[in-house]
């Protein structure tokens, strides 16, 4: 059974753990709980993580939020993350 | 130039235009015939219009000013013939033949007056005559002059003359004039009515001042106005005057045989409508022309723009406060600008006019001219002919039938026919064009309605379709939103995103279950039991899953993919039982079933176990129960314990797969446990049979490996759930009277199996310290450094530790169910175990600070309590360090 | 005149759909870029990987990274999909 659209794929995965890419290299990973055609997203249990180039070494921060409603335009990727 | 397409390059015989060919039969369509009745009186030279409406060999040329241009309105116009050039029209060539049509009326000017009715659509058509164009197109200020000066004479003779002043004034602005509205065109149309009878010629009797010398500027109004600047009385005075008309009309001599009474004076037009009123055969060209004061222009040339449409009051009075359109007069009274209005205006106020100077005149024209130049275009379409047009564009828009809405088009389809139907034409062409001009009176008086529903339909469908629009979208997004688990997201009314491109959507079943048979066993051999294998066709290893790889299982059954979708199905099929429940229809749960794929043997695994490594399967079983029968529910069950060792939750539960447990999979474990379990304890204490449970039982030894499972606090805890069912059921009969020889024997045979799986690998069920202890951290992690000054109180905490429970409800429902060498094999392997918990009993009482001994004496009852379970199955019991024979 | 959903199928929705199940590369406005096998795509630009790898601008700047699952990629953010 193949799926017809992508977003069906977003379906697919509600309530279970995705990896969403977002534009300026952040990326977030979470249970998703809902989203739109705008590809807004309602992550629970998120995690976000930000790199930043501190005296040319790539650091990553992380920072962790309970319930998280990501505003889709910012949206580049959603995928399972490689963990699960 | 031609508006149907025709060859107009073709032969000319005599006629200036219409000569066109027939494209198909190659006949020539003569005018004659298609205009019969117009063609026998007309002169040739009176069918300038021809060659501007079908095309014309003779250029016109393509700066041709539609607007009439400066040639127009700069064009001498002096002498009195030039205005009757403007006045021809083809009624009053087909009336009165040679050029001066209403002349013999006596009241030239005024007839003048009454054919100069412009409009700009209709210029296209008529009225405009060639020759015309071809006149210089500016006219020196001098020339200006002297016709001012000659006008200025000729009002000073007396009132016809000054008409001619106002006749003098361009075209151009007649068209302008249009754009103010229709308004004020009733009350400008009341004078040239007056004045086309000829006993009104003395009209300013009637009227006194106002309608005296009637200065144009003056009745016009710069704005659309208002019948109100009339006085009431006018309109009595009104009635009584057409009706005069009416009686007249008789009297005047009519030159054209033909048209005998219709077309003799245009004057006369209205009243006929008045009477024709209750006989509106509308295509009979009385008709025709009674309804159009310019009517013999119209009905000759089917002026798409057609002034016409004279409102008629349903008394058949002339009620120009109600029906604003009544009648396009000439227009260019009302056509006046407002700073031309103004302009003379002025000088109507200081009538007698002939007291301006020289220079005031020249002042006045010259303002006049730039005035003009100025407005050339202004307005050159009115309201009328915008709404006319959007009517169109509209009617093409959401018509079916594209053609059959064309105006030009079913006068193009017409006129081809033309040659053959002849006398019919014009009939069929004004009824084309009352039908599609779609005046919101309705081109005839009875098809008012008609045509004004065809426009509020055609605007209702356009506008639903315009509706429908966003509305597919917002399904479209909607299907999209809904959710697996019913969660929609909130923003259901917003606006889904612009769809680029519609992609057609091959629904070709991508064959996605991938047996990878190598993997397969690659995996097998890495597995370190090999039990028995399945006797089924589909080969199940069940204990080659060492390591957490989920997708292999996955893969195994359809795939991630595969299975997340069967989940989605499952939950619609689901909501859609409860639905039917609720609205209390008879239940059909074979669609569940069937999503639910149990026994669907085109999978190595079995889908509905991989459903059940997703938490959302999980949580939808209690659900699905609800609508299973006993022997969906056995079939399932007995799907679910065959294959236990594929399911995910075993391996997550396991210590040997899974070494290092996530918070994540412990809550997986414990959702598990909460949910399923339960639903297996309840299924097998309140239904089940005796045989049925052993059937379960020898479904997991049979087809997994025990060891393995008992490693997996779930499957420990599932092995468990059954052989103590089992056990229960047992001394339940027992007690009753009997239980089968054979059941006894099948039992007996399920537990040896079980058991041979199990000898010498029962210590392995307890998971290793390292292991207990993450566990541990995991559930009850550390608090952080207590910060100074915190209250004691919030740092306390209580030592916790493994709840090992489950191991001991299983062996003691192992030992209770065995008989006496099998107890003995297990204390003998679980010694160490037993002993190991006694002195962690022992030792939480004399480690624990003074003020922590209720706790650790709680957790030491805790420890004996669930070794004694196990103990007391034997007649043993622990206490204090000891071990004991239970009284 | 088409009085339709406003959606009009064209060679290029054509070809959207003929490379469904197909190897495309998937180039972002961002710069990124994605090689995998086009498992949907739907009118929004919004499309479905299977196993994708990541780029950027080029595969010739080595592999970022590998997407075990299927991917799914925000229509707003491509700038073009071609077949690989």
């Amino acid at each position: 059974m193949s799926s017809d659209s992508p977003l069906d794929l977003l379906k697919l995965n509600l309530d279970e753990k995705v990896y969403v890419k977002l534009r300026g290299a952040r990326e977030l990973t979470g249970t998703l709980q809902a989203f739109d055609s705008h590809c807004n997203i309602v992550l629970s249990d998120a995690v976000e993580t930000i790199y930043e180039l501190v005296e040319n070494e790539l650091k990553s921060t992380k920072r962790e939020a309970e319930m998280i409603f990501v505003r889709g335009d910012t949206v580049t990727l959603v995928t399972t993350p490689s963990d699960q | 130039m031609s508006f149907f397409g025709f060859d107009s390059s073709g032969p000319k015989k005599g006629r200036r235009s219409g000569r066109s060919k027939d494209e198909k039969g190659g006949q020539p369509l003569d005018f004659d015939e298609t205009y019969q009745g117009f063609g026998e009186h007309a002169r040739e030279e009176d069918d300038y219009l021809n060659s501007e409406t079908f095309g014309d060999a003779a250029d016109v040329g393509t700066d041709f000013d539609f607007g009439y241009g400066a040639s127009e309105y700069a064009a001498p116009t002096a002498s009195h013939d030039a205005y009757v050039d403007h006045s021809r029209s083809y009624a009053s060539a087909a009336t009165s033949g040679p050029a001066v049509a209403a002349v013999p009326f006596g009241q030239p000017a005024q007839a003048v007056e009454e054919h100069l009715d412009f409009t700009p659509m209709e210029s296209l058509w008529t009225n405009q005559p060639v020759h015309q164009l071809q006149q210089p197109q500016f006219v020196s200020m001098e020339e200006i002059e002297r016709q001012q000066q000659q006008q200025q004479q000729q009002r000073q003779m007396g009132m016809l003359p000054q008409q001619h002043a106002y006749m003098s004034m361009p075209p151009p602005q007649h068209i302008a004039t249009m754009g103010y509205g229709f308004p004020g065109q009733p009350f400008v149309s009341g004078a040239p009515q007056m004045t086309g009878a000829p006993q009104f010629q003395d009209r300013n009797v009637d009227f006194g001042v106002q309608a005296v010398p009637p200065p144009p500027p003056q009745s016009v109004g710069p704005r659309p106005m208002s019948s109100s600047d009339m006085p009431p009385m006018q309109y009595q005075q009104m009635s009584p005057g057409f009706e005069q008309v009416g009686q007249q009309q008789s009297h005047v001599p009519v030159p054209a045989p033909v048209q005998a009474n219709k077309i003799s004076e245009p004057h006369h037009a209205p009243q006929q409508v008045f009477s024709s009123s209750t006989a509106p055969s509308a295509l009979s060209p009385v008709v025709h022309q009674a309804q159009t004061q310019t009517s013999p222009v119209i009905e000759a040339t089917m002026s798409p723009k057609r002034p016409s449409q004279q409102p008629l009051s349903p008394h058949g009075n002339y009620r120009r406060g109600t029906s604003p359109r009544v009648n396009q007069g000439p227009p260019y009274y009302q056509s006046m600008n407002e700073p031309f209005a103004k302009g003379t205006r002025r000088n109507s106020m200081r009538k007698p006019q002939e007291h301006l100077s020289e220079e005031d005149w020249k002042r006045l024209q010259v303002r006049q001219a730039k005035v003009d130049k100025i407005l050339k275009h202004s307005g050159v379409m009115t309201p009328r002919d915008k709404d006319f047009i959007t009517r169109y564009q509209l009617s093409q828009i959401v018509t079916d039938d594209p053609y059959n809405e064309d105006f030009y088009f079913q006068v193009y389809k017409i006129i081809q026919r033309g040659g053959v139907v002849g006398e019919s034409n014009k009939g069929l062409i004004a009824r084309a064009y009352l039908e599609h001009s779609g005046h919101r009176l309705g081109g005839r008086y009875k098809r008012a309605d008609v045509a004004l529903q065809r426009m509020q339909s055609q605007v209702e469908k356009a506008v639903t379709v315009a509706k429908e629009r966003p509305q597919k979208n917002k399904e479209i997004s909607e299907a999209s939103k809904e959710g697996v688990l019913g969660k929609i997201s909130a923003s259901m009314n917003s606006k889904a995103p612009r769809r680029q491109l519609q992609i057609p959507t091959k629904m070709e079943e991508s064959d996605e279950t991938t047996s990878s048979a190598i993997d397969d066993v690659a995996q097998c051999l890495q597995g370190v039991d090999i039990s028995t294998s399945s006797s089924k066709l589909r080969r199940r290893s069940s204990y080659a899953l060492r390591s957490l790889d989920q997708s292999a299982v996955l893969t195994r059954s359809g795939g991630r993919k595969f299975v997340l979708s069967l989940i989605e199905t499952v939950y619609s099929e689901v909501l859609e039982l409860e639905a039917q429940l609720r609205s209390g229809k008879t239940i059909d749960s074979s669609g569940l079933w069937e999503a639910l794929h149990i026994f669907d043997d085109a999978f190595e695994v079995s889908p509905f176990i991989s459903i059940l490594s997703f938490d959302k399967g999980v949580k939808i079983m209690p659900r699905i129960i609800n609508f299973l029968g006993k022997e969906q529910k056995l079939k399932l069950l007995s799907c679910f314990f065959s294959e236990l060792s594929h399911l995910n939750i075993v391996v997550t539960s396991s210590y040997r797969t899974n070494p290092n447990p996530t918070g994540a999979q412990l809550r997986k474990i414990e959702l598990f446990q909460s949910i399923f379990l339960k639903i297996i304890v309840s299924f097998l204490s309140s239904s089940a049979e005796f045989m049925e449970v052993m059937g379960l039982l020898l479904a997991l030894v049979k087809n997994n490996n025990v060891s393995f499972i008992t490693t997996s606090k779930i499957g420990l805890n599932l092995i468990t759930v059954l052989i103590s069912r089992a056990a229960l059921i047992k001394q339940d009969v027992n007690r009753g009277s009997i239980l089968s020889s054979s059941e006894i024997s099948s039992w007996n045979e399920i537990y040896d199996k079980l058991f041979t799986a199990l000898e010498t690998r029962l210590s392995l069920i307890f998971p290793p310290s390292e292991y207990t202890q993450k566990i541990v951290s995991i559930t009850n992690p550390q608090p952080a450094p207590s910060v100074p000054g915190t209250p004691l109180a919030a740092t306390f905490t209580k030592p916790s530790f493994y709840d090992s429970s489950y191991i001991w409800q299983f062996l003691a429902s192992l030992a209770l169910s065995g008989k006496l060498n099998h107890q003995r094999i297990i204390i003998d392997e679980v010694r160490d175990e037993i002993f190991g918990t006694i002195s962690k009993a022992e030792e939480f009482t004399k480690s624990a600070a003074v003020e922590d001994q209720p706790m650790a004496l709680y957790q030491r009852d805790k420890l004996y309590q669930d070794l004694n379970l196990f103990l007391n199955v034997m007649g043993l019991v622990a206490r204090d360090g000891e071990i004991s024979e239970l009284k | 005149m088409s009085t339709g959903n406003g959606t009009v199928t064209t060679a290029s929705s054509e070809f959207l759909s003929n490379i469904i199940g197909k190897p495309v590369v998937v180039k972002l406005h961002s710069g990124m870029l994605y090689q995998g096998t086009l498992e949907s795509i739907d009118g929004f630009m919004n499309v479905a990987l299977n196993q994708a790898t990541e780029h950027y601008e080029s595969e010739k700047n080595g592999l970022l990274y590998r997407y075990d699952g299927d991917v799914f990629v925000r229509g707003t953010q491509v700038l073009y999909i071609s077949e690989a």
